[in-house]
Formats: C-alpha cells, structure tokens, sequence
C-alpha cells in the first residue's frame, strides 16, 4: 500500500503541472496584456493608498456604509446559521437509526446542502434583485442561502466525526439521542464550529461589501461610486475600513478559540 | 598512550552551561581518544543529556568550548565537515514521524549532498539502495517504504541507528538509547551500536543506566551528578559503590 | 470575555436585525402576492415560456457556444489557483513563528525573522479585499480576459493560502530539524527534507477547496468583463435573454461538480 504512495505522488505532480500548462495554453497571450496608460493610472491608485480621504464628512459616511455592510452581514450569517443548524441536526438525528429510509433522509440532506452551496452569493444576489427588486433582504437572502449550506455541511460533518467514547458513557446513563447531541458531542466540537462560523462572517462581511456594487447599499455601493470618479482616496479609506473591520473580527476570533479551548 | 592533551580526538575544556539560575554542568573538562567507548552514568537530571549535546554541538557552552579532531565544533559549518565527524541520537529519536522509512534513513546522508541531490532524491527517489544496506543491518529491510509511525519503539530505535550508520561519523553519541526497552532488544540496540563504531578507531559516548551492558560494551565509565563528573573510570574499575555514589541523596 | 462576548453577539444581532426592519427592507414583499407573481414571471422568463424564439437550452450550437465559455472559466480557475498557489509557496516561510523564532532552523538567516510581522500583515490585506474589488482594479491596467481574472482572484486566494500554510507549520514539529542540523545538513536541506514532505499534502487539500471556492468565483468576476461565463452572464442578464442565462447557470452547475469530483480526487492522490 505504501509503495503505491509513491507512484500516486508521481502522478499527482504530472497531473498538476499538466493542469498549470494547460491553463496558461488558454490566455491569449498575443493580444496586448496591459493596456496603454493602465500603468499610470495603477500607479497613482497605489500612491493614493498613503494618502487616504480623511475629512470629517467622509469619514461619516464611510462609518454609515460599514455599519450598514456588517448589519446585513449579520442578518444573512444568522438566517444561515438557522439553515445550518436546523439541517444539521436533522441530518444527525435522522442518521441515528439503521433503516434505510433514513439514509435516504440524511443523503437528501446532504444533496439539498450541495444545491445550496453550488450558485455563488452574488448570483443569487442578482436573481432576487430581479425577483425582489433592489432591497437588502435581497442581500440577506442571497448570502443567507449559500452559507447556509455551508454551514450546516460543516456542522453536520464536525459533529458526526465527535469522537466516540465520551458517547457511550453518555448512553449508558440512559440520555436520549437528543440529549447526547447536546451534552456530548457539541462540547468536544465546539471550538472549532465557533471559528469556523467567525471565519464565515468574516466573509460575509466580504460579500455583503461586494453585493454592495449592485446596488444595495453599504461599503460596496461607495466604494463602486469612488471608483467611478476614480477618486482613489476616498477608495482607500473604504478599503481601510474594510480591512479594519476584517482584522477586528479575526482578533476576536482568535480570542474567543483560545478562551475556549483552555 | 596519548599523553598530550592536545592530542586527544575530543576536547572538552572547562565547558559550564546554566538555565537560568540552575547549573546543569558545572565547569568540567573530558578527553576522550580515538577508539574510546565511554559510557555516561548518572542520575536523570544529573547533566548527562546536557553534556552530551554540548559535547555534540547542539548546545552553546556558557563558557569553555569543545574541540573536536583539532577543530571547535561550533565554528564547524553544516555539511560533510560535521557529518562525517558526529552523530547524535537522541533521546526523543526526532524522526520524521509521517515519514517513511527509506526518506529517515537517507537523511543520514544530507550533510554529504548538494541541495539538488537533496532535491533529486526527494522527487525522484535515487538514492534509495543506500539505505537497503543499513536497514539489512538491523534487520529492517522489508520494512523500506512503511510510515515511520507504524513502526513499534524498538523499531523506531532502528531506524534511528540505520541513519546513524548511512551518515558514518566518526564520533557517536547516543542519548539514553535503551531506556525503555526490554533487555533482550536492549541487548540488540547495543550490539549493534558496537558494531557500528568498531572499525576505524570510532568513538562511542553513550549515556546509560544499566550496569550489565556498561561493562558489556564501554571501555570507560563517566559518573555525573548534578552537573559534575563524580569519577572516570575504566570500565573494569566501575564497582557498585561507585555507582550506588551517584544515586544516593546526600545534603551537600 | 466569553461572557462579554456573547452579550455583543447577541447584541449585534438584535440592532441589526431593527435595523434593517425598520427601514425599508424588502422582508414585508415576501407577504405581498405581487412579488410572488413577479418571482414566478421571472422564472417563466427563465425557462422560456413565454417567449416567442425557442429557449437557448434547446439549441445545440448554444450548448457548444456556452461551453466554449465554460472552457476559459475552467481555464481562467486553474491558472489563478496556481498562481496563487506557486507565489504562496515561494513567500510564505517566514510567515510561521516557528520558523522565523530563528532557533528551529539552523542558521534561518535573521532577517527573515524580522519580515514575520510585515508578511502577517500582508497576508490580511490581500485577504481582507474581495475579488471583485481587486477585479475592478485589475481591469485598470491588465485588458479584460482570462489573465485579468486570474489575477484578481490569485490576489485574494493567496492571501487565504498563505495563511494556512504558515499556520500547517507552525502546528508541525519542528524537532526533527535539530537532529538534520546536527548530522550536517544545511537549513535550505533540513527545509527540504524535515518540513516539506510532511507540509505538501496538507497544503495541497487548502489549494484544492480553495480551488473549489475560485471556480464558483469566476461567474461573478465575469461581471467586470474579465472573461468566460460571467460576462457573457451580465450580458444576457442587461439584455433580458433569460433562457440565455437559465443556460450559463447549467453550464456552471456542470463546472462546479466537475471541479468539485476532480478536487476530491485529487486530494486522495494527495494522501
């Protein structure tokens, strides 16, 4: 078994270089890469990264957008958080029993989280625009749907590897499935759900900021209208306060694993 | 007889090293010639793997130094200089733990290669009949492309002296090699160790705490505690007062 | 802290959610019978049914035009991840405390030490900016196609790669290094051979998910005319050729299970 490794790994890397070349095959390496004058105006948009706009009004402005991105960011992670959960534990407690039936509950689960997961927050965004027209709950629902199955895939996953032992003692004093869930196994999991879910609002933040281009409002919608006039400051500050916002909720994270794995 | 200090193949000259406020060697001196198998004696606690990586160069004396063939050994820059002049085993073994076998056992051989022989033999996977001969010696060779961590201790152990032999120094230290096997593999483990260094006037400074193969196998014997050399002396004069001295508890 | 933290959890959730309550936030449009019916006009739309040209998901030459697309998106996937996979492997060492402590490698050359810090840094930012962003940018100075894709999204994921990379060794042992040291290897050679073998599997698993995550990507750089599916996606989507789009979305699907197989399995090679 172990000398097939070795040959796997040959493989592996034939495989991934071939891809590597392949891609590059692909561009259009004969059409004019950089456009003429391009190289200007990048260079004063890095030149306006030290001088960001900071006048008072701005700066007002700035802080409402951001508030606005993280509310939206917010309401969308806790709506797939709800989806995740409630999947989750569906798919847990329909996985508990042997019967065929209910591996086909669990599998139309998982294939109703994949669904969920495969079309990017901003597809959606666009499709509710036009079904629901123009409002944040488009935004919420667009981020709300794809997290959702991602979170309650990775929930679902973390808690069916919890490690077994502590289950059996748990078992034999007579707890009820739902009990054990709670008791057992979340506890030994829950760290890294906690980080893993920070890390998903993280990244709503992200995409609340984008969805923000199409209109809806927030850090993205500033940022899209700066960028047009190409006031590169002003995109600068936006961009600070993203990363800002970003590094605060990654501190935060880091705080509260380490709390809680002490 | 080497009657001249400088003479000595090791020199180990007033060296001292101290954590922080506790002294784990006091300021010692040893010679050690060619040819010499030493076994180190002591208490745990006593400095033994302290002065063993002094003497190997892993660790900086806070005073003194240590002269190998002539030469400081931390001045030494990596390459087939140390290689072919030292090589530890150390207590914890530090493999490679996902490793396997065969990529342990070669690593023996990274102080004698370029980087791109490295390089070579991690992607291409040459150089491997180097390390048949070795694993044959200890009895390990069908076992060439296992992880490492499917290995049991003893055998671990192994590999750890199969790379030690690929690397062929002249000097090997080996850091409390058997202490936690039973004395049959205990027995192998230190056969094979003489084996090893028999040819070529290799040296040998083992730490170890079962008498049996002290007198078995070493030539002299080093008593430490607390950081201090308690006697030195041929293996044949090692009594049992001598080393009952080490371990008892005296308010000093 | 958990405690405090919580109630700002909580907190947070609750003004957010007045918040967009109270204004106009769409949610009372869900009760209201005419958005649904407009929802379902526009799944109509989508499906062609009350169009009067057949649905583009009937004609076979639309199939082969769209899957030319589908093509470069693939394409334009692979070339960014490797971008920023290569680029994360060449820079991201002294990104890891462990190494950059200057005492586990021998002789790790003390200015790599210092960069520790500044490379973190960098790590978050390239991190922090989303995509599109960095597309909208890209676009200034690199002409609009599969490179400037690639580009923007390598940006982004290397920010991402690297910091897991660095964080796969800092969570490695590093004692093995001090036995290569002490056999005469060189710090370039114990790199090699002590941390390498053991760092490329795991970091190969965070490349393939990520490559997972980039494919899914692409339909949204798309929009900023960078290439592939997602800008011929806008361009149906402003010129109503919804049957059009229904196509693309297929065609998507089809990418994103494709890569989603390639990438398990090449994460079980990996192992």
């Amino acid at each position: 078994m172990k000398r097939l490794s070795v040959s796997n790994r040959k493989m592996l890397s034939v495989i991934l270089i071939g891809l590597v070349l392949w891609s590059l095959s692909n561009v259009k390496w004969n059409d004019p890469i950089f456009h003429p004058g391009g190289t200007d105006t990048f260079r004063d948009f890095l030149e306006a990264s030290i001088r960001p706009e900071l006048s008072a009004a701005f700066i007002l402005l700035v802080i409402q957008s951001a508030w606005t991105t993280v509310t939206y960011a917010v309401a969308g992670l806790c709506l797939g958080m709800l989806v995740g959960i409630v999947s989750a534990m569906t798919a847990l407690w329909a996985g508990r029993k042997e019967k065929s039936i209910n591996r086909f509950y669990v599998a139309a689960i998982r294939i109703f989280l994949a669904f969920l997961r495969a079309v990017h927050e901003l597809v959606w965004a666009w499709l509710f625009i036009i079904g629901f027209g123009l409002t944040p709950m488009a935004a919420i629902l667009a981020l709300a749907i794809p997290y959702g199955g991602i979170l309650g895939r990775v929930y679902y996953d973390s808690l069916l590897i919890a490690p077994e032992p502590p289950i059996r003692a748990l078992q034999l004093t007579g707890a009820t499935d739902l009990k054990i869930l709670i008791y057992g196994q979340l506890p030994l999991v829950f760290p890294n759900l906690v980080s893993y879910t920070f890390y998903r609002f993280e990244c709503a933040i992200r995409a609340a900021t984008v969805m923000g281009f199409v209109g809806i409002g927030g850090l993205g919608m500033q940022i899209e209208l700066s960028l047009s006039d190409l006031l590169f400051n002003e995109v600068w500050t936006l961009l600070y306060a993203m990363i800002f916002l970003i590094v605060v909720v990654d501190v935060w994270s880091s705080v509260i694993r380490k709390t809680l794995t002490k | 007889m080497i009657n001249r200090r400088k003479d000595y193949f090791i020199r180990v000259e007033s060296v001292s090293k101290t954590y922080g406020n506790l002294p784990a060697i006091r300021p010692m001196s040893l010679y050690v010639g060619k040819g010499e198998r030493v076994a180190l004696l002591g208490p745990s606690g006593s400095g033994k793997t302290t002065l063993l990586h002094l003497i190997g160069g892993v660790l900086k004396p806070d005073s003194g130094h240590v002269l190998l063939d002539g030469k400081r050994i931390l001045d030494l820059g990596p390459g087939m200089e140390i290689a072919s002049l030292i090589g530890i085993m150390f207590q914890q073994l530090d493999l490679i733990i996902p490793a396997t076998v065969a990529h342990n056992v070669l690593a023996g051989r990274l102080g004698y290669w370029s980087f791109w022989r490295t390089l070579g033999s991690l992607i291409l996977g040459r150089e491997k009949r180097l390390a048949l001969g070795a694993l044959e010696r200890v009895g390990l060779r069908d076992r060439i492309d296992e992880r490492v961590n499917n290995l049991s201790g003893g055998e671990q152990q192994r590999i750890a002296i199969a790379r030690l032999m690929v690397q062929d120094p002249q000097i090997v230290i080996a850091d409390e090699p058997v202490a936690s096997l039973d004395p049959v593999r205990a027995n192998d483990i230190m056969s094979l160790l003489h084996q090893m260094t028999r040819q070529s006037q290799k040296i040998l400074i083992c730490s170890i705490h079962t008498e049996h193969l002290a007198k078995k196998y070493f030539s002299r014997a080093i008593g430490i505690k607390n950081g201090v050399m308690l006697f030195d002396l041929d293996i044949a004069d090692l009594t049992e007062d001598r080393i009952k001295s080490l371990y008892t508890m005296e308010d000093n | 802290m958990l405690r405090v933290s919580l109630l700002g959890i909580v907190f947070i959730i609750v003004i957010s959610w007045v918040d967009i309550l109270s204004g106009d936030s769409g949610f009372p449009d869900l009760f209201r019978s005419e958005t649904w019916v407009r929802v379902f006009r526009f799944l109509q739309e989508l499906l062609g049914n009350d169009n009067v040209n057949t649905p583009a998901f009937l004609e076979g030459d639309r199939w082969i035009e769209t899957g030319k697309l589908a093509y470069q998106t693939l394409a334009m996937s692979v070339l960014s991840i490797s971008m920023a996979g290569l680029v994360c492997l060449l820079t991201f060492l002294p990104g890891a405390k462990n190494l950059s402590d200057g005492d586990k490698i021998p002789g790790w050359p003390r200015f790599l030490g210092i960069m520790y810090f500044p490379l973190r840094l960098f790590f978050v930012v390239t991190r922090s900016i989303p995509e599109l962003i960095v597309a909208m940018i890209v676009i200034f100075f690199i002409s609009p196609g599969i490179l400037a894709g690639a580009v923007a999204l390598a940006v982004h994921n290397y920010g991402i790669l690297s910091k897991l990379a660095a964080e796969i060794v800092e969570n490695m042992e590093v004692e093995p290094v001090r036995a290569l040291k002490s056999s005469g290897s060189s710090p370039a050679q114990a790199l090699l051979y002590g941390i390498i073998p053991l760092f490329l599997p795991q970091f190969l698993t965070y490349l393939t998910y990520r490559w997972e995550v980039v494919i899914r990507t692409t339909i949204v750089i798309g929009f900023v005319s960078a290439g592939g599916l997602g800008r011929e996606f806008r361009l149906d989507m402003n010129l109503f050729k919804y049957t059009d789009v229904l196509l693309i979305l297929i065609w998507y699907l089809i990418l994103v299970m494709m890569v989603d197989l390639v990438s398990s399995r090449l994460r079980r090679l990996a192992q």
